[in-house]
């Protein structure tokens, strides 16, 4: 009998042809949704999409940006809220 | 030194005003990219129109003038001036952010409060047993 996991559809599927010319359905979690700029809503570089089991693996440079709000605001926006912070 | 300052309005563009201007050593800054943002720097060289370099509470080197705040401050010091003759001078202007803050991100005042010492097992059964 399969396993439940092949019943839900937050499994991603594929198929693929075997070396014995078999094709075979590989099951795989689908990547989490992209992270976006919390003031104009772009999406954000530097950061994986990766499962969060996977994530909390990584190091801390590579799950973050090292500017002051990295992460969380784009670099853009991120430069006109430091300005304003100036005063 | 006739240097004119426009404070900062969003929409309008600094760069449209003459950059050597802005740009002598001994102005002071904030720099905006990078992970040294949001702390101040001060000018010590210019290279050409378009870089400088920088020191004071970020590294010391080259930095585009687009990756820089300018502000109202001027400091007297000399061409490539030491990082220490650099903080020492900052110093005496009243600065409102930290120095070495890594702020905002991580940033939590600390909580000036006195541990609450929990009571002795032995004082619980004691106060128990006479009760």
């Amino acid at each position: 009998m399969l396993p439940a996991k092949t019943k839900s559809r937050s499994f991603r599927r594929k198929n693929i042809r075997t070396p014995g010319g078999k094709l075979v359905i590989h099951y795989s979690r689908r990547a989490p949704a992209k992270l976006k700029c919390s003031n104009c809503k772009k999406e954000l570089h530097g950061i994986p999409r990766k499962i969060s089991s996977k994530f909390k693996n990584l190091p801390k440079s590579k799950k973050t940006v090292s500017r002051p709000y990295g992460g969380n605001l784009c670099s853009i926006c991120s430069r006109i809220k430091l300005k304003e912070l100036r005063q | 030194m006739g240097v004119i300052y426009v404070p900062f309005v969003q929409g309008l563009n600094l760069r449209s005003l003459d950059n050597k201007m802005l740009m002598d050593i001994g102005r002071v800054c904030i720099k905006i990219a990078g992970r040294d943002a949001g702390n101040y720097a001060v000018v010590i060289d210019n290279i050409d129109s378009n870089y400088v370099i920088i020191d004071g509470y970020v590294r010391r080197k080259r930095c585009n003038i687009k990756h820089l705040e300018p502000t109202s401050n001027m400091l007297k010091i000399t061409k490539k001036a030491s990082t220490e003759e650099v903080k020492k001078a900052l110093d005496t202007i009243k600065i409102k952010v930290k120095k070495d803050q890594k702020f905002i991100k991580n940033f939590k005042p600390k909580k000036d409060q006195e541990e609450v010492k929990k009571p002795l097992k032995k004082n619980i059964i004691k106060n128990n047993a006479k009760k």
